[in-house]
């Protein structure tokens, strides 16, 4: 492991471990978000899975009875009747805080009705079907939100994953070296000086005899 | 007694010819064949052997079919223009493709679209002349009932612009021209058939304004005229249970077809359309049976165009995926 490129001085020794003791704090409280973010992905995780069947069901029988509707009378007839509709979706998007992460927020609403058509020629099956698709929508919506929710949490996850293994594998053995190199440089010094000393004392001691 | 005279000169040479044409329509045994056929390939093999076969040689997608589809209503339509040149009568048959296109044209004009792929090419006005006239204001050389009928339907739009008045409008205006062309043929067998799918387009609308929870005003603006049943009697029970129109339906041949399409106290549309087809179906079986006259001539375009719909069902069905047992549940009667 390399170390860091620092003067071997006890001025040094006492910033680095400084560094080192909030390296090592860092590293706990990521850690910890890093526990939370993973808990709350698996339970985002989960509930997705769990909407995203609702709504895949759903969506089935909403197609199957608009395949209905679609085989019963012409294309040109149900593409007429939907041209000119007059329900208005509204989506607000707002954005909320989970764990540190801004995810987005859609709300929304719905103006008007969805039978924009005439009730005489149109079979009467297509009221069914845009009921079923009109239900899903707001649905959607939400799968959308959660499902976006979810990939952020996971892009910051990643994120906090590698600052976590970059302090646990890097930052931190890399400080533990130096400080040890630094601790050694300094013991060096002392015993060079000890010896230098015990030397000038031995010198002193044959002058003076 | 005159009559008896008349007829035969008259609609002898057109039910001779179709009664021909009737011994080639699909039958049971062929739409049972094409329900249960496996897949599209299957349903083409089948309807080689018919003359539908080569309108679906190279048909593979929905659109394919549907064009095939409207391509044989043409036939059908020059057919009966050949066998019997009444202008009345190909009216009645060809308008509602030009009220349809009449909708598209002003619903894109005001929605600002173009959707010239929707136009029908089954109506007799020319789509593009008649788009002109529009945009440009000039409705006066369009003919009558179209012209009143678009002044009506844009004067609506602009009061309230609500895009559902045009069809309300339209709708109303076709179903008075359709009367009124059979009106003409002085044959009450017709005009029965007319006031009778007028009465069960009023039915429809009152069960699925009330499902949609529209307000009686609704209706009653909605409501056609023309019909056997009373519309203000409809209009009158619109907020009362469904139990009550059951029961107000009960001495007229109606009751069955709603009756049936009412679950707990819910309309539920699945096979209303299929019920009503029904009706009038056998409605018109009986000029099977007539020798020579007016109505085994309309009685066999109806049928065709019926024909057509149960085509579409199992085609547009399959080709959507939709299951056997779901198909064959919207096979319509046959008049054959």
């Amino acid at each position: 492991m390399a170390i860091l490129k620092v003067n071997p001085n006890r001025m040094e020794l006492l910033k680095l471990r400084k560094r080192r003791a909030i390296a090592q704090r860092g590293h706990k409280l990521l850690k910890d978000k890093l526990d939370e973010l993973m808990k709350q992905f698996l339970e985002q995780v989960r509930k997705n899975r769990k909407l995203r069947k609702e709504i895949e069901e759903k969506l089935a029988k909403a197609y199957q009875i608009f395949a209905i509707a679609r085989s019963e009378s012409s294309a040109e007839i149900i593409e007429e009747a939907l041209l000119y509709p007059h329900m208005i979706t509204t989506v607000k998007i707002s954005e909320k805080r989970l764990m540190g992460v801004r995810v987005p927020e859609f709300e929304t609403e719905q103006e008007g009705t969805f039978d924009c058509y005439g009730l005489s020629t149109t079979p009467a099956i297509l009221d069914k079907a845009l009921l079923s698709l009109n239900e899903i929508v707001p649905l959607l919506i939400k799968l959308s939100e959660a499902e976006k929710a979810v990939e952020l949490i996971a892009v910051e996850i990643e994120k906090t994953r590698r600052r976590v293994n970059a302090l646990e594998h890097v930052l931190i053995p890399q400080l533990n070296e130096t400080v040890k190199y630094i601790n050694m440089k300094l013991d060096e010094a002392e015993r060079e000086n000890r010896t230098r000393l015990m030397k000038i004392k031995e010198i002193v001691a044959q002058g003076s005899i | 007694m005159l009559n008896a005279l008349r007829d035969p000169l008259k609609y002898g040479f057109a039910v001779g010819r179709i009664k021909v044409r009737e011994t080639k329509m699909l039958g049971l045994n062929r739409i049972d064949r094409l329900v249960s056929a496996s897949n599209f390939a299957d349903q083409k093999r089948i309807l080689a052997e018919t003359d539908y076969g080569s309108f679906f040689q190279e048909a593979t997608t929905p659109e394919d079919v549907e064009k095939a589809l409207n391509d044989y209503l043409a036939i059908v339509y020059e057919f009966l223009e050949e066998v019997y040149p009444d202008k009345q009568i190909l009216s009645y048959f060809r308008s509602r493709y030009d009220f349809h296109n009449l909708k598209v044209l002003l619903k894109a004009k005001y929605g600002e679209k173009t959707a010239e792929q929707i136009w029908s090419k089954l109506g007799m006005l020319e789509t593009e002349e008649v788009k002109k006239a529009i945009e440009e204001g000039e409705l006066e050389g369009i003919a009558e009932p179209y012209r009143s009928a678009l002044y009506e339907a844009m004067e609506r739009f602009e009061q309230d612009k609500n895009s559902q008045q045009i069809d309300i409008v339209l709708d109303k205006a076709l179903y008075k021209h359709l009367y009124e062309a059979a009106k003409k043929q002085k044959n009450k067998f017709f005009t029965g058939f007319v006031r009778s799918s007028i009465d069960l387009v009023n039915l429809k609308v009152f069960l699925r304004a009330k499902s949609l929870n529209r307000e009686s005003k609704f209706i009653e603006d909605a409501f056609l005229d023309r019909g056997f049943l009373e519309k203000e009697k409809l209009v009158s029970i619109y907020y009362d249970s469904l139990d009550i129109a059951v029961n107000m339906l009960k001495e007229t041949s109606y009751a069955a077809i709603v009756q049936e399409s009412i679950v707990g106290q819910e309309f539920d549309p699945d096979l209303f359309d299929k019920k009503v087809d029904d009706f009038l179906v056998r409605y018109l079986q009986p000029a099977k049976y007539i020798p020579v006259g007016l109505e085994p001539l309309i009685s066999y375009i109806i049928a065709k165009e019926n024909e057509v719909k149960v085509l579409r069902v199992i085609l547009i069905g399959k080709l959507s995926g939709l299951s056997a047992q779901t198909i064959k549940e919207r096979v319509r009667v046959q008049y054959v």
